[in-house]
């Protein structure tokens, strides 16, 4: 191996393997780790394990959570008749930053794509059903792309449900054709929540 | 549109080349094999950043060398002034159109409108419904937004839904949830992807129509009109139908076969259908006929006319028609031609017209 040191390059190839973080980056980012206070450091490293040995996934939604039922779902004041399905933990962070829902959320994990591999198997899609049938859910609001994707889960969810008394509806203008949430800006967010049909 | 000002580097044959046009014809003449088409190529990627040849941009790099880069400047209608620079290197592509960095490029495309007509095209005439299409969808996504995310999406739907399709056929099983989930969108934009297309054909028969009657001296007159399974008259329900019937046959197929992705245009001369009837002469002169309207087409959306591109095109046309043609073109169209044969030239307005000789990489005014 023609590097400094073997323990340096694994950290480097460790950080790399982060989500857009290529080779050159992770070598800046281990040189800093190397170079900054011990205790900087380790803090770090302390997270990412008490990350993962903490932190799981809410047994009713799916959010992250340190206990069995998330923070949401275990808050009384949450209104228990109106479920918001979203794609992903990062989804459920921007409506709770709005404050728009009141309900709780369902966390389905992705949206539907066979060419990616994922089909409604692969998706929390029945767990939302149980809920539903479970609880008697009264309202549910689809907070998922317009994209092919996203459109293709909402039909996908709204044919799951057609036998069962639910009123359904989309987060609808505002997110412009081919949008994402994540890209979508607060306002337009909120407008796109509070118009939805 | 009309194109000032070219500069080439690393290009294919050329170097460094830097020329600039001040008239609305130029003919770049000379022997084979010497760098003609590759002209036309570079101006065709100024516009639409992909060439008619290739989807690679290495083989447009110099042979031997690490990078290219093409710029052109424009000026439209109202004199303003246009400029945009490709750099490609390292694989990556870099494309700024006035001084900013065009991210994505269907974003761009629109704004340096070009038609061209390449030997290639014949299949347009001649070719499978595939072609046909081609050409509708290119010309719509060029000028309609709309169309082309449309499109986009459409497409991005039939792929997943082939998909579905696909493993349904290996599984050799039979569930419709998902196939349900794609149909009801392909119900959706499928539906006006063709009405949107068939308006389309409405505005663009009329210049057509004309322009072939006039280029063929009155002989021949055409007609294109659009061809689907679907009864055009319902063509949303009639496709919905069509769709849900045939759910077997397609996971027996494997393949998605309902949708406007199958249907195509029936080009007419003199009542006959041009690919079975047609004579070479009336294929050359259909596909030169549709291009022209093509040019005319965009102008009245528009109101600014397309830069023409001609490659090798007169080598099968005789003097009569070229001279046809060149009245067509003669009206404020910014037209590029090569040619082997720079006899033909004589048919454009001398006062406006000027005439390159292509050696080897190298453009000298004749
Ligand atoms: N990437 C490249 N680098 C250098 N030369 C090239 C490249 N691609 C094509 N050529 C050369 O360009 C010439 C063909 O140019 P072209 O414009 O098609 O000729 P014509 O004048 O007949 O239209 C050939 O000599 C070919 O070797
Ligand atoms: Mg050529
Ligand atoms: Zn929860």
């Amino acid at each position: 191996m023609n590097s400094q040191s073997e323990i340096l390059e694994n950290l480097i190839n460790n950080i790399s393997k982060l989500p857009g973080i290529g080779k050159k980056s992770a070598r800046r980012i281990a040189y800093h780790l190397i170079n900054t206070s011990k205790d900087n450091a380790l803090n770090t490293a302390n997270s990412i394990i008490e990350a993962r040995e903490r932190l799981g996934l809410c047994i009713e939604c799916f959010n992250l959570s340190e206990d069995k039922l998330c923070n949401i779902c275990s808050d009384p004041l949450r209104n228990r008749d109106i479920i918001l399905v979203i794609e992903n933990f990062h989804d459920l962070y921007l409506f709770e930053k709005l404050k728009i829902h009141k309900g709780l959320y369902h966390v389905l994990g992705g949206l539907l794509s066979p060419l990616d591999g994922i089909g409604p198997g692969t998706l929390r899609l029945n767990e939302l059903l149980n809920r539903i049938r479970m609880n008697n859910t009264s309202e549910l609001i689809i907070g998922l792309n317009h994209s092919v994707e996203g459109d293709s889960t909402a039909l996908y969810i709204s044919n799951m449900l057609k036998d069962i008394s639910i009123k359904i509806t989309r987060l609808a203008s505002g997110i412009p054709v081919g949008g994402e949430i994540e890209y979508t800006d607060e306002i337009t967010l909120k407008q796109a929540f509070e118009n939805r049909k | 549109m009309k194109l000032n000002k070219l500069i080439l580097d690393n290009f294919r044959n050329y170097n460094d080349l830097d020329i600039t046009f001040d008239k609305d014809v130029v003919c770049f003449t000379g022997l084979n094999g010497q760098g003609k088409t590759n002209l036309i190529e570079a101006i065709s990627v100024l516009g639409l950043l992909n060439s008619f040849r290739t989807n690679n941009y290495d083989e447009m790099k110099k042979f031997g060398e690490e990078y290219f880069f093409i710029s052109g400047e424009f000026t439209d209608k109202n004199d303003n002034r246009l400029s945009i620079k490709i750099s490609y290197s390292d694989k990556k592509k870099k494309v700024t159109f006035q001084d900013k960095k065009i991210l994505k490029f269907s974003d761009f495309w629109g704004n340096i409108p070009i038609v061209y007509l390449i030997p290639d095209e014949s299949v347009i005439t001649t070719g499978p419904p595939l072609e046909r299409r081609k050409f509708v969808d290119k010309l719509l996504s060029m000028i309609d937004r709309e169309y082309f995310s449309l499109l986009k999406n459409y497409s991005k739907i039939i792929k997943q839904k082939n998909k579905i399709l696909f493993d349904l056929k290996k599984e050799n099983s039979f569930q419709t949830e998902m196939i349900d989930v794609y149909n009801d969108q392909i119900v959706l934009y499928g539906s006006k992807l063709f009405e949107k297309r068939v308006e389309f054909l409405k505005g663009f028969e009329k210049f057509f129509k004309d322009i072939l009657i006039f280029i063929s001296d009155g002989l021949f007159g055409g007609s294109i009109s659009y061809s689907s399974e679907m009864d055009q008259k319902s063509y949303s329900s009639d496709l919905r139908e069509k769709l849900s019937v045939n759910k077997r046959t397609e996971v027996y197929r494997g393949l998605s076969i309902i949708g406007p992705h199958k249907d195509d245009l029936i080009f007419d001369i003199n009542g006959n259908d041009l690919r079975k009837y047609g004579s070479k002469g009336q294929h050359k002169l259909f596909l030169v006929a549709l291009k022209l309207s093509e040019i005319k087409y965009i102008k009245s959306i528009t109101d600014e006319y397309p830069v023409f591109l001609l490659d090798d095109l007169y080598s099968e046309i005789d003097e009569k028609k070229s001279a046809k043609i060149a009245k067509i073109l003669d009206e404020d169209i910014q037209t590029f031609i090569t040619t082997s044969n720079s006899g033909i030239i004589k048919q454009f307005d001398q006062n406006n017209t000027k005439i390159f000789n292509v050696i080897n990489g190298a453009v000298n005014l004749v």
